[in-house]
């Protein structure tokens, strides 16, 4: 049971000129969670009283740097600004202004563009998340970027032309083909059209109807025909009416007055080739330069987001102020790397955090590896305020325990287990999921020999036992068993609690022990939560309260269950001790919580009995492994034969559907045992991740922003 | 133990049993649909969206526990 990593907040204030130096020095380190500076809206005379306050007075103690120094700074501090702040913080820069980027900003965008631009033109499509050089980048970048630049233009140059000329080529080999030169537009006695057509057989038809001399030539020409048509002058007019209504389309020849297919050919070669070397010079300068442009991509990543940091700072005319939080453990290191870095001109302070106003202090979780594997459970739900335990400890007791009371099978267990164990190696992404599941998986198997149960068997029948105990001397318990009417006998297997049969009389009516069980279970679990909400109620908020409002509960439960112990005359206590106890504890609810905990009694049983689906799930499950092997599967053993390949598809299928439902079922109704009645006894969660500035924020920044 | 009825016994418990189940379900439903529509908008809704979504279980709850007890009292 544990808090979450004790922070610090902290107070950084540097000269403006060493700006870039701190904002490198956090960046390296990564601990500092920054805590944007926000403008205050005070009312004006105020303002001006506190702007550059605290500026000056920072930059005249720069060199005073003893510790007892900065607690009585921050105290000082604390207090004035305490005593005129609207806010809650304790801060008393409110009033600043918000920092603006640093002069690189604007540049290191500039050569962004550049690098990503390169990168495109290059073919270059992944991104590193890291540099893969100390060195930093080594290309000259705008060489290379006016280099590239001007082998793409010249690369879209002659892919245009290339365009253009093979295009003419098609057209001029066509006319070529009909025998069209430029003196056909000059003929005395005949008139001639050359065009693109669709269907030069439908004009062929219009023209024969005109009952007039004409030649038809067509050739293929692109996905059309290109025609020449030659008519007897004087008829033109007429011709041309055709010609439209067959969406005959003219071609300009004066276009292709002076080309020859063979000159169009060498030239179409002559870009070709220009083409080639183009882009095989292309494909080397990516090739030599992909590495640098990754790096130097991650760099100006890096360096933009450095340089916009003091976006989140608040700022004088002469210094910068960065407050945020860091681990209390490594305060130490971060004062040192940053007097390293600046030698000696920043001002470090803690300020206090404000424990009653439950200030925003990101939270950093930490816990052993094992268990580090189901934070991913807490974080489900929400991260625990930093005030608060980190229920994660509790979840790796508790969530395996349920799950394995809610599957408990043997034979399940362990296909489980080798199920996540493969994937887990599979999926390495999710390899905390698979960790937790596996640890449910070991809870199953040793709940599923408490149940005694395998694959759904909790018996074998009178054959299978003897040839068991006289061949292999694994003798099991004989029993006699009556279902429906009639008695069999069966060897079971071993167990403490068959959760199918054992019952309990409790008040002259059978209960199922295992619903029993559960409830009993979650009783324990619920106040095990209360105690827990009464030590995090009285961290935050003292004794007092913290009684009234969780042991109130448990009052109420003890009370109950005198009252009706004594009613039943079960034990030698007036009933009136156990009322009394009722009442109180219902008065310190309505002190603790008022109307709405009132309200919230009978939730607290109906919470108790919500535990019951520890067994039923289970129950359920059984029954289902039950009637797949005893109602399906065997009757057809029994035929012999090909029913008993039968039996076996159904056994595969019909166990392989009940283990689909057995990580779905047990999985999500454990959770929400936790999160919904466990939690709500001590947990409010709304916690802030610990995300110091650094590169693995940078990381998250750019996926969020993508 | 052929009791008297037990089949009118079973009848009452199981539609006690599957009343409520349908009422839950039927709550769940809509409140289910809400609380994915905000954690569309907003993803660090699901506690509170879980939470809300399974209160209706107690109406099951119930209808398992009185479905008990017809069994219990009366069988």
């Amino acid at each position: 049971m544990k808090q979450p990593e004790s922070m610090m907040k902290v107070r950084i204030v540097a000269p403006r000129s060493m700006s870039y130096s701190v904002i490198s020095a956090l960046y390296n380190l990564e601990l500092f969670h920054v805590r944007r500076h926000e403008k205050a809206h005070v009312s004006g005379h105020h303002s001006e009283h506190k702007v550059d306050h605290p500026g000056h007075e920072h930059e005249d103690n720069h060199n005073e740097r003893s510790h007892d120094d900065h607690s009585q700074h921050a105290s000082h501090h604390s207090h004035s600004g305490h005593a005129h702040d609207a806010h809650h913080s304790h801060d008393d820069v409110g009033s600043l202004d918000i920092g603006t980027p640093l002069n690189e900003a604007d540049a290191h965008s500039k050569s962004l563009l550049r690098v990503r631009a390169v990168k495109s033109i290059l073919g270059i499509n992944e991104s590193r998340d890291y540099s893969t050089s100390k060195l930093g980048p080594r290309v000259a970048l705008d060489k290379l970027h006016d280099e590239i630049q001007e082998l793409h233009t010249s690369l879209k140059d002659a892919e245009e032309r290339a365009k253009h000329t093979r295009s003419l080529y098609v057209t001029v080999e066509a006319l070529e083909k009909l025998g069209v030169d430029s003196s056909l537009a000059h003929l005395r006695y005949v008139a001639a059209f050359v065009g693109t057509v669709k269907d030069p057989g439908l004009v062929e038809t219009k023209l024969k109807q005109l009952r007039i001399h004409y030649e038809l030539k067509h050739t293929p020409y692109n996905d059309d025909h290109l025609a020449l048509i030659v008519v007897q002058r004087g008829h033109e007019s007429t011709v041309r009416t055709i010609l439209a209504e067959s969406s005959f389309v003219l071609l300009p020849l004066d276009t292709y007055k002076d080309l020859t297919s063979h000159e169009l050919a060498v030239s179409l070669a002559k870009y070709n080739t220009i083409i080639d070397d183009t882009e095989r010079k292309l494909k080397y300068l990516a090739i030599e330069h992909k590495k640098d442009l990754l790096d130097y991509e991650v760099h100006l990543l890096e360096e933009i987001k450095k340089a916009e940091l003091p976006l989140q700072f608040a700022t004088t005319s002469k210094s910068v102020i960065a407050t945020g939080f860091v681990p209390k453990k490594s305060f130490e290191t971060i004062t040192a790397a940053l007097d390293r870095a600046t030698n000696h001109a920043v001002h470090i302070e803690e300020l206090p955090i404000d424990h009653h106003a439950q200030e925003a202090v990101p939270v950093l979780l930490h816990n052993s590896k094992k268990i580090k594997n189901f934070e991913i459970l807490t974080r489900l739900y929400e991260l625990p305020s930093y005030f608060e335990l980190d229920p994660t400890s509790l979840l790796f007791l508790t969530f395996p325990l349920f799950y394995g009371i809610m599957l408990g099978d043997v034979g399940y267990g362990l296909v489980l287990f080798f199920l996540f164990f493969f994937l887990k190696r599979k999926v390495p992404d999710a390899k905390a999921w698979f960790n937790v599941l596996m640890y449910a998986a070991v809870m199953s198997i040793l709940f599923g020999a408490v149940f005694g149960e395998y694959f759904g068997f909790e018996h074998v029948g009178v054959e299978t036992g003897e040839s068991l105990c006289g061949n292999l001397g694994v003798c099991l318990h004989k029993e006699v068993i009556v279902s429906h009417g009639e008695s069999h006998v069966v060897y079971a297997f071993p167990h403490l609690l068959n959760r199918a049969h054992d019952t309990v009389s409790l008040l002259g009516t059978d209960i199922l022990t295992i619903l029993i069980v559960s409830v009993i279970v979650g009783v324990l679990h619920l106040n095990f939560g209360l105690a827990l909400g009464f030590i995090n109620v009285y961290r935050s908020h003292g004794l007092k309260l913290a009684i009234l409002e969780k042991v109130s509960w448990i009052v109420m439960q003890i009370g109950l269950v005198l009252f009706v112990l004594s009613k039943m005359n079960l034990i030698i206590i007036p009933w009136f001790v156990g009322a009394a106890l009722l009442v109180l504890s219902v008065v310190m609810i309505y002190m603790g919580e008022g109307a709405k905990g009132i309200v919230e009694i009978p939730g607290l049983f109906s919470n108790m009995l919500s535990y019951m689906r520890l067994g039923a799930l289970g129950l359920a499950s059984v029954v289902l492994a039950v009637v797949i092997n005893e109602g399906l599967a065997m009757p057809l053993m029994e035929k012999g034969g090909i029913f008993v390949v039968i039996a076996l598809l159904i056994m595969i299928f019909g166990h392989g559907i009940n283990i689909a439902l057995g990580v779905i079922g047990p999985f999500l109704h454990g959770i929400r045992l936790h999160y919904v009645e466990f939690y709500s006894k001590f947990f409010k969660g709304g916690g802030i991740e610990y995300i110091p500035f650094g590169k693995k924020a940078q990381m998250e920044g750019e996926q969020n922003g993508s | 133990m052929a009791v008297e009825g037990a089949g009118l016994i079973a009848l009452g418990a199981a539609l006690t049993f599957v009343g409520s189940a349908l009422a839950a379900a039927w709550a769940q439903s809509r409140i289910g649909v809400a609380a994915v529509g905000a954690m569309a908008e907003k993803e660090s809704l699901f506690g509170k969206g879980l939470i809300l979504t399974v209160i209706p279980e107690t109406i099951v709850i119930v209808g398992f526990v009185v479905a008990f007890l017809i069994v219990g009292i009366a069988g």
